[in-house]
């Protein structure tokens, strides 16, 4: 995934040279895509990644609903670290463990299941990440 | 070590074996630590074999593994030696004990209900697609953390793409 999206960051880098238009296209995208062509990339490339970002999610911070936890909706579910197909639901697409602000878990139950995500990963049920394989 | 009493605990086990092994292989594993944990009048309550996995990252080259369960009563010692066993074997990638209990009384404790159980990893498919279902009824419809109108989502995706 790195290098096709620096790659494709580079080709969008003679947009904004050629006309405004097609520079905000191309921000835009680079946004979308990951931000390792940015980091690298200079500080006129940069604006425009952030420029996509507030475009793309249209106002910042909305007020979501909390979301309830699911351990408390049904009592016999258990946080179990040989349960891969239960934890996974509780991972970012990186492999990384969603915050307790946004799982809505209770903080004893986020302790609980962080606990059983790292003892999956140490015998490869789950990722530690994913970068690699993708 | 032990003074007076040998103490009982309820450990189990999860550990890969090689995905080329032959089952003579695996039921050699099985038997060393069997037999360990007989050696230290420990009891197993039973074995799973929850059969040739994709393995979540790569493990000495190798992209699946058998994975085997064992549930156990057994002294401490027993487990340092079954650590010490697997990690001799070289047919096995990764192990991990884990305590369930401290200080089990033999006499009282029920090995028989302890044998019916089953990890979630050791189920039918029926029964698999029956815990499916209750995982979505306890999450609402549609499963998990999808990044379809959540913001905060949104924002945790942007700081791991950053990095």
């Amino acid at each position: 995934m790195r290098p096709g999206s620096s790659n494709s960051m580079d080709r969008n880098g003679g947009g904004p040279m050629g006309g405004p238009g097609a520079g905000a296209g191309g921000g835009d995208r680079g946004g979308d895509r990951g931000g390792g062509g940015g980091e690298r990339g200079g500080g006129e490339r940069g604006g425009g990644e952030r420029g996509g970002k507030g475009g793309g999610s249209g106002g910042k911070r909305r007020f979501g609903r909390r979301k309830v936890d699911p351990f408390l909706v049904d009592k016999t579910l258990k946080i179990d670290y040989k349960d891969p197909n239960l934890l996974r639901r509780f991972l970012t697409e990186r492999g990384k463990i969603v915050p307790r602000r946004i799982s809505g878990l209770t903080a004893k139950n986020q302790r609980t299941l962080s606990l059983a995500i790292k003892m999956a990963r140490n015998i490869a049920l789950l990722p530690f990440t994913t970068i690699t394989s993708e | 070590m032990p003074l007076g009493q040998p103490l009982y605990r309820h450990y189990e086990t999860v550990f890969l074996v090689r995905p080329e092994s032959a089952e003579v292989d695996i039921d050699n594993i099985k038997k060393r630590i069997t037999d360990v944990i007989e050696a230290g009048k420990g009891k197993v309550c039973r074995w799973e074999n929850w059969g040739k996995r994709k393995l979540a990252y790569e493990l000495q080259k190798q992209q699946k593994a058998n994975y085997l369960y064992v549930n156990f009563v057994t002294i401490q010692h027993s487990v340092f030696e079954i650590e010490r066993n697997l990690r001799i074997m070289e047919q096995v990638l990764q192990h991990q004990t884990v305590k369930l209990a401290d200080t089990i009384d033999l006499e009282k404790f029920d090995f028989e209900s302890e044998a019916k159980k089953r990890t979630p990893l050791f189920l039918t498919p029926e029964e698999a697609a029956a815990m499916e279902r209750q995982y979505r009824e306890a999450w609402g419809e549609g499963a998990g953390f999808s990044d379809d109108d959540d913001d905060d989502l949104g924002d945790l995706m942007e700081e791991e793409e950053g990095r």
